[in-house]
């Protein structure tokens, strides 16, 4: 049986089974209890549900917080932590990078760090470049840590109960745009594999690979391109480290042609890593120069107006696949 | 209710202390001769507070501390074989040799005595002071004054008495940071007033006196199991050197700290003896048992296999990612 749910309900469901299914599960973050309940109301009630002990309201205390992810996993519970922000991760770095991510290998593989951080991206909302923004790919470039970010309710729930589960620190990136995007969950329970790709649409002409928020600007733009005969697959990373190299192998080998699209800065971003793994390892499948859609390496601005300068839609990634397939 | 050490305690604290003093001063010389290598930070002249703090906590509490963190390691009773193979780099060592010196941790002692970012693993002890405060343990935390400066610090104390969590925070007091004495750059004469911020108990005692840590710190202890959530101790003491390679102190400054009036072994030395309790071949007995330990354990990492480059590359997650 499948229900219809918006993602953030899919998210607070996946955190209550996960509550309910293992009592070293606790929530730690600002605000996520009491009158707020998040700031998105994404762990809204579940303080009234578990109590206090294992829905911990904290001081602003960013590194506290990531302090206790990585000590808390290493003493045997399982905290899913929330920082409120994906830009608000900077205050985070070396718990997530210099803790969590090296803690198993320091140890001699004898310490596990099974820490889940929920941080939350977006770009379009206008609050400036201290809220807004996105560095996701900074975990892409740190050893040791996985990160995720889903695009569909159904990806959401079963990759943050998958997350809950693992054994290694795990960053679940939410973009806050999809929280009210509604989908069919299961109700029974179920995972999505962290390190599993997912095709949402076969092609055979363009691969575009895309997580987040661009898997529905890839979905739109494949729908309208599909008018002048151009077959577009859209593969939905849903995990950017360790990414799917299989997945991306076959598609790329199938189409020959790669669009790759992050709401995120382009240099150096998830896509660039992405882009570097098919030259090194695909190249001679490709037909047409790799095209990377990303947001323009500009802090976020804090006007309406001037964000449409720097942020990426379904329009760019319709560009994009004309490009490629000249 | 006041706490004093009895004569088992104090012959035990004693034999730590010699344990540590000893495989401190062999790390530091086998490090000048160049036959071990990487970045140790031996903790000679703060015996007295790992050798302590082993009275204090159960073999079953949590211990988190960082820089300077072998003697905690020792005094926990983690194992010293593996320790000396790390530092000799083997594949035996207790890190497999990938975290040398700095990253000693033995989890089955529930120690994660390493920690190389200054001042972080108050943040990790406060993480395990929520799966102590449900399982009815005690975190003990340990560090240096220049770590009581971040800001993770203060986050951790705020958190842990909001949270009740029940954490022995110990500052080791030894008045230098790297190339810096704290007196120049740290504001407020003491450490533990500090804990008045934040509304629990906080007390500074003589760090080099074994009597004194013990009396506040099992004060404490119970103040902490009883519920009432964390406390501060500072713990003044003095180092004989920064790093194995690095001394980093003035010469009069550390004639004082080396002197039989502030060392604290040989302080502890003669009030065993002023006691009763030391005699010449008692002292010989413990300085016998502690060197024949140290015999044995640097045999076991001598004769112990390097690890191969190929060693180094996998355990990066806990299951190994295909693709």
């Amino acid at each position: 049986m499948m229900k219809n749910m918006k993602m953030a309900d899919a998210i607070r469901e996946a955190l209550r089974e996960e509550m309910l299914r293992d009592e070293s599960v606790f929530l730690l973050g600002e605000a996520i209890g009491g009158r707020q309940g998040g700031s998105f109301k994404v762990t809204n009630g579940l303080d009234l549900e578990f109590g206090k002990d294992r829905v911990v309201d904290t001081a602003i205390s960013e590194a506290a917080i990531g302090g206790v992810a990585v000590g808390a996993a290493a003493y045997g519970m399982r905290p899913v932590v929330e920082i409120m922000f994906g830009s608000l991760m900077t205050l985070v770095v070396d718990e997530v990078h210099n803790q969590a991510g090296t803690l198993h290998y320091v140890s001699g593989g004898k310490i596990n760090c099974p820490c889940v951080i929920r941080t939350c991206n977006w770009m379009r909302i206008i609050s400036g470049p201290h809220h807004c923004g996105n560095i996701d790919a900074m975990w892409v470039n740190s050893p040791g840590v996985k990160a995720v970010a889903p695009s569909n309710p159904y990806d959401a729930k079963g990759l943050l109960k998958a997350a809950i589960r693992d054994d290694d620190p795990v960053i679940f990136i939410e973009y806050s745009p999809l929280y009210t995007k509604m989908g069919d969950v299961p109700e029974e329970d179920y995972i999505v594999p962290i390190g599993k790709a997912d095709i949402k649409r076969e092609g055979s002409d363009v691969t575009i690979i895309c997580y987040a928020t661009t898997v529905g600007d890839a979905l739109d733009a494949a729908e309208e391109i599909a008018k002048e005969g151009v077959s577009v697959e859209v593969l939905d990373l849903r995990t950017i480290i360790p990414y799917d190299k299989p997945a991306i192998r076959t598609s790329v080998e199938k189409t020959g042609r790669v669009i790759i699209a992050y709401e995120g800065y382009k240099t150096g971003g998830v896509g660039s890593e992405i882009a570097a793994f098919i030259g090194e390892e695909c190249i001679e499948s490709l037909s047409a120069p790799i095209i990377r859609v990303a947001c323009k390496d500009v802090p976020n601005p804090s006007n309406p107006v001037l964000i449409e300068g720097i942020a990426i839609g379904k329009k760019d990634v319709v560009d994009a696949i004309r490009r490629v397939m000249e | 209710m006041t706490f004093s050490l009895n004569l088992e305690n104090k012959l035990d604290i004693y034999q730590r202390m010699l344990q540590i003093r000893m495989s401190e001063l062999k790390m530091c010389e086998l490090f000048k001769k160049g036959e071990i290598t990487g970045h140790m930070l031996p903790c000679l002249g703060q015996e007295a507070i790992p050798s302590t703090l082993a009275e204090v906590y159960t073999t079953d509490d949590y211990l988190v501390t960082a820089h300077r963190g072998g003697g905690h390691y020792m005094a926990k009773g983690c194992d010293f074989n593996a320790m000396w193979a790390e530092l000799y780099g083997r594949a035996t060592g207790i890190t497999k040799g990938r975290g040398g010196q700095i990253h000693l941790m033995d989890m089955s002692h529930y120690a994660i005595t390493g920690n190389a970012i200054v001042g972080q693993h108050w943040g990790l002890a406060t993480g395990a002071g929520f799966v102590a405060r449900k399982k009815g343990k005690m975190v003990v935390a340990v560090g240096g004054e220049g770590s009581t400066n971040r800001g993770i610090f203060h986050e951790s104390l705020n958190m842990a008495a909001v949270q009740k969590l029940p954490i022995l925070y110990v500052v080791e007091f030894n008045n230098n940071q790297m190339f810096s004495h704290s007196d120049e750059t740290t504001a407020g004469t003491r450490i533990a007033t500090r804990a008045v911020a934040y509304d629990i108990p906080g007390v500074t005692v003589d760090g080099n006196d074994p009597d004194a840590i013990y009396a506040k710190a099992m004060e404490f202890a119970k103040h902490i199991k009883s519920g009432k959530g964390p406390c501060l101790l500072e713990c003044i003491t003095g180092k004989w050197t920064d790093s194995v390679s690095n001394v980093r102190e003035v010469p009069e400054i550390l004639e004082k700290i080396k002197s039989p009036d502030f060392d604290p072994i040989t302080r502890f030395e003669v009030k065993l003896r002023e006691e009763g309790i030391l005699t010449d071949t008692l002292e010989k007995e413990c300085k016998d048992r502690a060197e024949e330990l140290l015999q044995a354990a640097l045999t076991f990492a001598q004769n112990s296999p390097k690890p191969n480059p190929t060693d180094g590359i996998d355990e990066v997650y806990s299951q190994p990612v295909t693709a």
